[in-house]
């Protein structure tokens, strides 16, 4: 399959294969991945029914993460946690590339106006640093997993503007561009013969790294009570948790903090390799 | 002698295999004398420029000798080579425009090579920048000291590097093809100042170009370098009425002449410094060359006093 | 009016309407919820009365735009009205906390900078050694790291462990220590990452070789003419973090129980008193957007190349 492949991309997938973060990175997302769709075959419990006279137990031979207070399996829920996750982050990425793509590029090619407004609207959300634009979506449509992945897609959105916006800008400008226009190519073809392919490298980095970003404020969300509820289980709420037994029982809020720190350092490494390989001009 | 370099030899482990930048290169320069080097990218000149200010990068692998004011340099600890650079050698790269430091005023930076290496006040440090500014015909020398380089011109930013190189009289200044990234009407006037100042100080010049124009213009004598050796070396009058090498000759037939005729860029292209051809580096392009060339390597010899050429075709 | 005179006026103009988009979202909040916001902003046991009252008071009777410029008027005068539950005035509640997560994040941000730039320049100056990779990892890690989490190691560690510092809590120097130490080790990679890319960019330059070829001595190349360019960036990148350190609060705070801005939105928000969040809300993000244009104007003053633009 490789064979058919033209040879700049060939090359490039060579490239990718050997970078160190990518496939320490891809390891790490993959294994998330499959934890998260597997996840009813591979937990060993119901994340979610707990044995009260088991609350709390440490780590053990039954329990190797050992129990929550309500006695539920924290592997189990770590493993379920990852599914939640997957679906937090890649869905509202999702969401927030499309819309962002669609969005920055029309500025972007309509010009005037129009992009005058967008540039303005995209710069105050981006007035609300990190986790606060979140919070305050979070705050307005309230808690749950869908209110979720609205406030984290509302929150990268801004983001997928900017650097569609950015990109297209330079491919407009290109002759084969204005020569494509000259010849009467319609809009909607120069967007996807043209502006999309060109725009593609940054934007796959920058969603690899806003995934990373948005488990994090998915979690953070969680953390603080207003993201994901009970009893779904979600690694930044199983910390938030865990809080009250910080010091009877560091084992409930330890496993899900490391794997969610894994996975967030997965898919950040994966988005550095992928840079590296692919090279585009990052805009922050 | 002020500067004898002999059999200097650099090279680079990369990973397409070991690249022998400079590969036996010998010459001296006097104490006022002017040395042209000349040749296409990739013959070795900035190399061995870079070699002499001791500027290789770590990963260089130098070979040979290279004595200067009667010191070993290649062996010398970089300490001492750093007190002798900016103060008894100097060197004026290519590229004005980005040679500058864009957050300091040209006066932050003169001042600072002047504290560098001299004991003296801040007021006499701006005092003698000031003096060579209006040396090198710099308009408005305090205004230019307090200018930040992208204020100015880079015929202007030439001009202050060119200052600054000559402030503390050094005994050896190195030109790296200082014009090369001008327009051509400052290109001139930059030769014009060079050779001027060249009659105001003491120094030693090594003027780097690929202009066998410019080369006998500056120089008083002139070196040919190819793939990483010198071919020929010359009085600047004799390389042209009598060169003996087939690569200056050819050099001098791409050379446009203001009398018109054609101008004949030589056949091929410069060789790989990873893999060279083996024996004379220059047979593969050169119309002479026999079965000797391709094997065996010749050496730099003199064929008259003051005329050294690496040629088998040559007899003498 | 000099250039850098009539830039700096200028970047603050810019600000405003930003700073106006700021205001009209926050406005919106109260409109945004589900929900008649005059019940919203009522206590709950008001009666129907009393809720037209408050709708009058506060003028939800009156079209959106001019309740809009009597809540930027107010909100220019610093007053966001009463809370709903606790009997205080928003900003009675808010300035205190205000000022105790300016001082974490301040704090923070020292912390962060200070190590965040000497973490960059050492692996910088040895790139692709083990020294280098260890500091790339280790920004790597401190990115990719939860906040909340790292705080909890950290109480673990010194207050469990060692039983040095407290674990929440606020009132003694000692209080701040935590939090700004967790706030601050993830700004110190964030900078790390930043100080590393832009010094190896740096050292590569032409005028670097240039100071080199001068003989001036490397301690001046590397820690003045190298490292003044390379601060530029960083210094953008700075801005940038002092917003996410600001709301990264959110959750430190929390962690802490540390009585700080972010903590005062989170219980308001569910508390669901809605003058606090938004008061809170808009405080942060004007704070931001205030950074942000002065990092700009710092930017100009660091680098010449700018003033012209």
């Amino acid at each position: 399959m490789l064979m058919e492949l033209d040879p700049s991309t060939r090359r490039t997938l060579r490239k990718a294969l050997r970078n160190r973060n990518i496939r320490v990175g891809g390891a790490i997302v993959a294994a998330f991945v499959l934890m998260g769709l597997l996840a009813p075959f591979i937990a060993p419990y119901d994340p979610t029914k707990g044995n009260l006279r088991e609350s709390l137990l440490p780590p053990c031979s039954k329990y190797p993460f050992g129990t929550d207070f309500a006695g539920r399996d924290v592997l189990s829920r770590v493993i379920w946690g990852a599914r939640t996750s997957l679906i937090v982050s890649t869905v509202s990425v999702f969401i927030a590339v499309i819309a962002g793509v669609l969005v920055g590029g029309l500025s972007a090619y309509v010009g005037g106006w129009i992009d005058e407004v967008v540039t303005r609207i995209v710069d105050v959300m981006l007035s609300f640093p990190d986790i606060l634009l979140a919070l305050f979506v979070a705050a307005i449509v309230g808690p749950g997993l869908e209110n979720v992945i609205v406030a984290v897609a509302l929150y990268n959105f801004p983001q997928f503007v900017r650097i569609m916006r950015g990109s297209a800008l330079q491919v407009k400008e290109m002759e084969y561009v204005e020569a494509a226009r000259a010849i009467g190519e319609s809009n909607a073809s120069i967007f996807a013969r043209y502006l999309l392919p060109n725009s593609l490298a940054p934007i796959v980095v920058h969603a690899t790294l806003r995934t990373a970003a948005s488990i994090l404020t998915a979690a953070g969300l969680s953390f603080l009570g207003l993201g994901v509820q009970p009893p779904i289980p979600e690694w930044g709420q199983m910390m938030s948790d865990a809080r009250t037994y910080l010091v009877t029982a560091p084992h409930v809020w330890i496993f899900p903090g490391v794997a969610l720190f894994i996975t967030v350092l997965g898919f950040n490494l994966l988005g550095d390799g992928l840079n590296d390989v692919l090279n585009p001009k990052m805009e922050v | 002698m002020l500067l004898t370099v002999d059999g200097l030899r650099v090279s680079y482990h990369t990973d397409e295999g070991i690249v022998r930048a400079v590969d036996g290169v010998t010459f001296s320069l006097d104490r006022r004398e002017t040395l042209a080097v000349v040749g296409e990218s990739g013959s070795g000149k900035s190399t061995l420029a870079l070699s002499v200010m001791g500027l290789l990068p770590k990963t260089a692998r130098v070979e040979g000798s290279i004595r200067f004011l009667d010191r070993e340099l290649t062996t010398m600890r970089e300490e001492e080579l750093r007190r002798l650079r900016g103060d008894r050698m100097t060197i004026v790269f290519q590229e004005p425009m980005t040679a500058l430091n864009p957050v300091f005023t040209i006066g932050r930076f003169m001042r600072d090579i002047y504290l560098t290496h001299r004991e003296g006040s801040e007021e006499e440090a701006l005092s003698l920048a000031r003096e060579w500014l209006s040396k090198v015909k710099v308009p408005g020398p305090d205004k230019v000291l307090n200018s930040y380089p992208h204020e100015l011109s880079g015929g202007m930013r030439q001009r202050v590097l060119i200052a600054s190189s000559l402030m503390l009289e050094p005994d050896l200044v190195i030109m790296d093809e200082p014009t090369s990234a001008l327009d051509v009407s400052v290109q001139a006037q930059i030769l014009r100042l060079i050779a001027e100042l060249k009659s105001q100080v003491e120094a030693s010049f090594i003027f780097i170009t690929h202009n066998l124009g410019v080369a006998a213009a500056v120089g008083d004598r002139v070196a040919v370098m190819y793939a990483g050796r010198m071919v020929e070396v010359a009085s600047k009058e004799e390389i042209f009425s009598d060169p003996m090498h087939p690569y200056t000759k050819g050099l001098l037939r791409a050379v446009p002449k203001v009398s018109g005729g054609e101008v004949e860029p030589i056949p091929g292209s410069v060789p790989s410094l990873v893999n060279p051809p083996s024996g004379c580096r220059f047979h593969p392009r050169c119309p002479l060359a026999d079965e000797r060339c391709s094997e065996e390597e010749p050496e730099l010899r003199k064929v008259r006093p003051g005329h050294w050429v690496a040629c088998h075709k040559v007899s003498g | 009016m000099s250039d850098l005179a009539r830039y700096v006026i200028r970047r603050i103009i810019l600000a405003i309407p930003t700073l106006l988009g700021v205001s009209v979202i926050v406005f919106l909040m109260i409109h945004m919820l589900p929900g008649d916001p005059a019940q919203l902003l009522a206590p709950p046991e008001a009666t129907i009365q009393e809720v037209e009252m408050i709708r009058r008071r506060l003028g939800l009777d009156k079209p959106l735009w001019e309740q809009y410029l009597i809540f930027m008027g107010n909100a220019l005068k610093g007053e966001f009205g009463k809370s709903l539950f606790t009997g205080h005035t928003v900003s009675e509640l808010l300035w205190p906390a205000y000022l105790n997560t300016l001082t974490l994040s301040v704090l923070a941000m020292g912390f962060g900078l200070v190590i965040g730039v000497l973490m960059g320049i050492y692996a910088a100056l040895r790139p692709n050694t083990v020294r280098d990779q260890a500091v790339t990892s280790l920004s790597l890690f401190g990115i990719s790291m939860p906040v909340f989490w790292l705080g909890l190691i950290l109480i673990e560690i010194f207050s469990v462990w060692l039983r040095l510092l407290p674990s929440g809590g606020s009132g003694t120097p000692r209080h701040l220590i935590l939090p700004s130490l967790t706030l601050g080790l993830v700004g110190a990679a964030y900078v790390g990452r930043a100080t590393r890319a832009s010094m190896l960019e740096v050292l590569s330059q032409e005028y670097v070789r240039t100071a080199r070829a001068y003989g001036l001595p490397e301690r001046l190349v590397i820690y003045v003419y190298a490292l003044r360019n390379a601060l530029i960036p960083v210094v953008t990148v700075a801005g940038l973090i002092f917003g996410y350190m600001m709301a990264g609060a959110v959750l430190t705070e929390t962690v802490f129980s540390f009585p700080g801005l972010g903590r005062l939105i989170v219980n308001a928000i569910f508390a669901r008193d809605y003058p606090i969040v938004q008061a809170g809300i808009l405080v942060v993000a004007t704070t931001f957007v205030a950074i942000n244009t002065a990092v700009d104007i710092l930017y100009a003053f660091i680098n010449p190349r700018i003033r012209l633009g």
